[in-house]
């Protein structure tokens, strides 16, 4: 104001003014403050990303090796053509003028959204050189899409697998594209086929994730011990550090870090046994066969037909392929060796064991202990029947075993209890997964613990039975009203009888009686089956550079504390019993010229359902060990739907035998087995017989009943097995109820 | 008039004797930054590509000559009562005008605006913009010295305003809004140095405020357009507020330069050691003046930062020292148009580093390079030691 002293007021003024600057200042510094040391660290991290640019350099994957060092699954280099989407967008770019094409996409959550057209750009940039090479693309115009969308700095594979002529061409007239370069990766490679295919398994590329952009591995196992080994054979990702500029262009290697292998798998199988076994299944339509070091439970072999050629996944399996395998109704992708099928008489040398372990008979059952075995038999207010009309008249256990007499064993059954004869399939691992060490880790997705048979396990069924209708009735009374509540089955001497021989409601996996014929073989313990000798690592000497084989995990042999037999003597009884099968009962045709073969045939009754039509489908067996008196191997043969166990696997497992010996005599004078690439066996419903009585038209051929009747047939049909349940059976006949009355 | 020697002699020794009176604070100030500043043009020009490097290898020598020149005008203005400079305050400026204009009609876009103009026979350019901003604190000066008896009134501030106008929009057409903008906080320091009423200059600040609502409101959230506005205008408004819109263009020089700075740390990565500035990262044409700032938060962090900040407050406050001393009323006036062009400059150039303020292309005073601002701004400091100096002379008016 004008009475105001004008200095005064000029000295007020430019204080404010000088308060201005200060704040001014301090506002500055508080925000470089701010930016330089409070979020200093996120913008050092987006040099990084402007400056450098990772490439990912894909491991090997680890081999898998036999026991003696040889690879099934390895890796071969697959030369790839791929694109790299920054140097292909801005050549383009470069040489358009600036301008980008882009298209609308339809993105996840219906919304539209605009990126830019790489199919259009790479279309006008690339279609010549295809043209030139002759490819055709595999990609769809979706992946593309997507795959720059998601992972614009991951190369996106165009062509793999490029053969080396098209490789040359591509050399010799490269048109020199920025942005699309060969890459050699590893991929993986079956030496010899569809060996051991059900064992290793398959691999393939992973489930599409699209919220996750961390490094996904290119292949995963899928199957097998791909699968289940599937961190240790990946491996580590190397990475090559790149810089560059502002443009993009690549100034130099920043750093450079190796990929490093997946462990290397060392498995107990023995590759040369393993492809005589998958040579003589070749014949067979559905089966398995497993080859066992009693000694030890090393599997040594172990196959299933049909089967299927790993390589065919490589690196994407077909889809049309895939649906085959799928839609197949003699299912080549499930192995049969770790499946529960109904063991029918090679289930008898458990019941000896028992008996003869039981303490609590009396008189003691022994080896000379004899039973009347006439062709039938009546027991549990019925007729039981032996497969020979005849009967056997009165023999001991050896020619019980020998003949495989099924009213011995009813005998012997009833004699013993189920009580004694679970508690020995329990010896056995019948029941539960052997290779699953318990609960430390499933070696084999797919592997079946069978059934245990017993009071405790019907009665368990019951209960489940019972719980599950009760929801139902609980969820809707009038659809299951008091009167739809199932029978619960009460474990009878019947049900005793028909495990005597096998049948009824046991079921066992091939696997479980190698075991059982290892133990008898070995003197009594019982293995429990190794697949996996152990895991290695590839390191690098630090001082020498040299390579290294370190050992890293074990997986040791595991013997059940619980024998199957106390002392020889008893043991003794089942083996002479075991060698008399072969050499004069039911199991002549497994024998082996100059080598003492021991083992028991069985063949169980079942029933499948094939277009509709129940058709009767028995499982055949053969299980035995040799030479009898050092017993070296053991072998177990499968057949479903063959005529006998005798006349079907009998002459497999001989075969088996002799080709194993032989190999082991090259071996001794040095000469290498020789080994070629199978292709994958073709299934086909062989030897499965119309069930009579049917209606009329029989689709099948139906295959004459063998002449030679060394085998056994059961006469007790039987309530199909609940654990083979994979296969369509037949809805459940009639309740088992304690009613007294006529059962055929 | 005969030549008097003693008196000549006389006369030119007690003009050199007032630089022995200088503010030397003030002097120190001007000469540490000046320095400095060639030393981070020198590291900002470096670059790891040799086109790039040869292209602008001499900026920092060319720097220092201007320096130089500046140096001339420095003492130049130091040396005569400043008292003389209103006189002629409103033809100088209209000389700067007619240089501006002629500059826009005879001259060809460099870098988008005609804002240099060639001195034949010499291979320099001038930027008659940088003219017009000296010039228009003489013409101010004359006008409100004139309108004195008035200052109080609303219509002061209106003819002010009128009269800005003109220069305002004969740069704006360069196109050159960062300069043209110079001049309002310039006038409103004057103004406010010359004692107009506080509330009456609180209206072109609201405006402003208004404005910087209106684009953050209207453009920067709804999008709209305006129609005045050419579009590169539009986008530096969008930009700022969101530089992640176009990160590769128009929002990468302001990406780039927070990056700069923030990577820098505490103590940053060393003279010439600037890794987003040697490789590119940051555009050369402007890591050496609009953007010299960042180049030095990289390299010299936090603490150099700061150092630079507190340098140029230091020096504009020795400034306002120089107007509290001041005797009369054009030297009152004077200095707080300066502190208002310099603090202008300053804070906008740091600040648009920053994030703080939109991008304008102005320099940094001493530091930046740029011959004319350079040369205009010593000119300035010149006339404002020449305030200090004559603060004993006459008695408080």
């Amino acid at each position: 104001m004008l009475t105001r002293d004008p200095f005064v007021e000029i000295r007020r003024r430019l204080t404010w003014l000088a308060l201005g600057v200060v704040g001014a200042a301090v506002l500055l510094v508080w925000n470089l403050y701010k930016i330089q040391i409070q979020e200093g660290g996120k913008y050092t991290a987006s040099i990084r990303s402007q400056t450098s640019v990772s490439i990912l350099l894909p491991p090997p994957r680890g081999i898998i090796y036999d026991r003696n060092g040889v690879a099934l699954a390895e890796n071969k280099a697959s030369i790839d053509l791929d694109v790299y989407f920054r140097e292909l967008l801005g050549y383009y770019k470069r040489s358009h003028k600036g301008g980008l094409p882009m298209i609308d996409v339809q993105t996840s959550h219906n919304k539209i959204s605009r990126r830019i057209d790489v199919d259009k750009i790479l279309n006008e940039t690339s279609s010549d050189l295809f043209h030139m090479l002759n490819l055709q693309p595999t990609f769809t115009r979706q992946e593309l899409l997507r795959h720059h969308y998601q992972t614009p700095n991951v190369p996106f594979v165009l062509v793999r697998n490029l053969d080396f002529t098209t490789l040359s061409i591509f050399e010799e007239k490269n048109p020199n594209i920025p942005g699309i370069e060969e890459t050699v990766r590893p991929t993986r490679y079956y030496p010899y086929g569809a060996l051991a295919c059900h064992i290793l398994g398959y691999v393939g590329h992973p489930e599409e994730k699209p919220d996750e952009d961390e490094y996904r591995p290119d292949i995963v196992g899928k199957d097998g011990i791909e699968k289940t080994f599937d961190d240790e054979l990946q491996g580590e990702p190397g990475r090559k550090v790149l810089r560059r500029n502002q443009l993009g262009d690549i100034l130099g290697e920043e750093g450079h870090v190796d990929p490093h292998s997946g462990d290397f798998i060392y498995l107990t199988i023995d590759a040369r046994i393993q492809f005589i076994v998958q040579r003589v299944l070749q014949k067979v339509g559905r089966g398995a066969a497993i080859v066992m070091d009693p000694h030890n439970g090393d599997i040594l072999a172990m196959a299933s037909v049909p089967d299927f050629d790993p390589n065919e996944f490589v690196p994407e399996i077909d889809p049309k392929k895939w649906k085959e395998l799928v839609t197949d109704p003699t299912r080549p992708l499930f192995d049969r060796a770790i499946s529960a099928y109904a063991p029918g008489s090679i289930y008898k040398p458990i019941i000896a064991l028992a008996a003869l372990e039981n303490t609590n008979l009396n008189p003691r059952f022994t080896a000379s202990t004899i039973f009347n075995c006439p062709g039938s038999i009546y027991m549990a207010n019925r007729e039981w029947k032996d497969w020979n009309p005849n009967g056997e008249g009165e023999i001991p256990l050896k020619m019980g075993l020998a003949m495989s007499c099924n009213t011995f064993f009813y005998q012997l059954g009833a004699l013993t209890g189920i009580d004694s004869m679970a508690d020995m399939a329990r010896r056995i691992g019948i029941g539960e997964r052997v290779l699953d060490r318990k609960g430390d880790r499933v070696i084999l997705p797919g592997e079946m613990p069978g059934v245990l048979a017993c009071p405790e396990w019907l009665e368990e069924q019951g209960k489940k039975k019972i719980e599950a209708w009760k929801k139902k009735h609980a969820e809707d009374p009038k659809k299951y009203p008091y009167k739809t509540m199932p029978y619960v089955e009460q474990w009878s001497l019947g049900h005793t009888l028909n495990t005597s021989i096998g049948q009824g409601y046991v079921a066992v996996t091939p696997l479980h009686m190698a075991m059982m014929t290892s133990a008898i073989a070995n003197g009594g313990t019982v293995f429990d089956p190794r697949l996996v000798l152990g895991t290695s690592e590839e390191v690098e000497d630090p001082e020498t550079g040299e390579i290294q084989n370190k050992k890293l995990t074990g997986f040791d042999t595991i013997a059940r504390s619980e024998k199957i037999a106390s002392s020889p003597e008893t043991l003794q009884a089942v083996r002479e019993g075991m060698l008399a099968v072969v050499e004069e009962g039911t199991g002549k045709r497994a024998a082996v010229p100059g080598v003492k073969v021991a083992g028991k045939t069985g063949t169980a009754q079942f029933k499948t359902t094939i277009e509709g039509h129940l058709v009767t489908d028995l499982r055949t067996w053969f299980t035995g060990f040799a030479p009898y008196d050092d017993p070296q191997y053991v072998v177990t043969v499968l057949v479903e739907g063959g005529t006998s166990g005798g006349g079907t696997c009998g002459p497999l497992a001989s075969e088996i035998f002799s080709a194993i010996f032989e190999m082991k005599n090259m071996e001794k004078n040095g000469q290498p087995y020789p080994m070629t690439y199978l292709t994958p066996v073709a299934g086909y419903f062989g030897g499965v017989q119309e069930s009579p009585p049917t209606t009329g038209l029989s689709l099948l051929p139906t295959t004459p009943p063998a002449e030679d009747t060394s085998g056994d047939q059961p006469t007790a049909t039987t309530d199909e097995n609940a654990a083979d349940s994979r296969f369509d059976k037949p809805s459940t006949t009639a309740p088992y109820h304690n009613v007294r009355g006529l059962r055929r | 008039m005969t030549l008097d020697i003693e008196q000549l002699g006389g006369f030119i020794l007690h003009r050199l004797g007032r630089i022995l009176k200088m503010h030397w604070l003030l002097f120190a100030m001007v000469m540490l930054l000046s320095i400095a500043g060639v030393f981070f043009i020198n590291s900002a020009v470096y670059s790891a590509y040799l086109s790039d490097h040869e292209y602008f290898k001499g900026a920092a020598m060319n720097q220092a000559r201007w320096i130089g020149i500046g140096l001339v005008a420095y003492f130049f203005f130091l040396m005569i009562d400043y008292r003389i400079l209103p006189k002629f305050g409103l033809p100088m400026l209209l000389i700067a005008c007619l240089l501006v204009v002629y500059t826009q009609l005879t001259q060809h876009k460099v870098n988008g605006a005609r804002s240099w103009l060639p001195i034949p026979g010499t291979g320099v350019t001038l930027q008659p913009a940088e003219l017009v901003k000296i010039s228009y604190i003489c013409a101010l000066t004359q006008v409100l010295i004139f309108l004195r008896p008035r200052i109080k009134r609303l219509s002061t501030i209106c003819i002010v305003g009128v009269m800005g106008a003109i220069p305002f929009f004969l740069v704006l057409q360069a196109p050159d809004l960062g300069s043209a903008s110079v001049l309002v906080p310039t006038t409103l320091l004057a103004l406010w140095g010359a004692g107009a009423r506080k509330r009456y200059l609180m209206l072109p600040i609201l405006g402003l405020a208004a404005i910087f609502a209106f684009c953050y409101f209207y453009i920067h959230k709804e999008g709209k357009h305006l129609p005045f506005l050419k579009t590169y205008q539009e986008n530096r408004i969008r930009i700022f507020f969101d530089p992640t819109l176009d990160r590769k263009d128009a929002g990468w020089t302001i990406t780039q330069s927070l990056i700069d700075e923030g990577s820098g740390g505490l103590l940053g990565k060393g003279y010439m050691k600037g890794d987003q500035n040697i490789y590119g990262f940051l555009p050369k044409n402007i890591a050496y003046n609009d953007f010299i700032f960042s180049v030095i938060a990289e390299e010299e962090g936090f603490v150099g930062g700061s150092l630079v900040i507190i340098s140029e407050a230091v020096l504009l406050l020795c400034v306002i020292t120089i107007a509290f001393h001041a005797t009369d009323f054009e030297g009152v006036v004077l200095a707080c148009a300066f502190v208002g062009m310099l603090l202008t400059h300053f804070f906008v150039n740091v600040g648009m580093t920053m994030k703080v303020v939109p991008i304008t292309g102005i320099p940094l005073p001493f530091i930046s390079y740029g011959g004319t601002f350079m040369v205009a701004c010593m000119a300035g400091m010149g006339i404002v030691q020449s305030i200090w100096i004559e603060r004993q002379r006459r008695p408080i008016a």
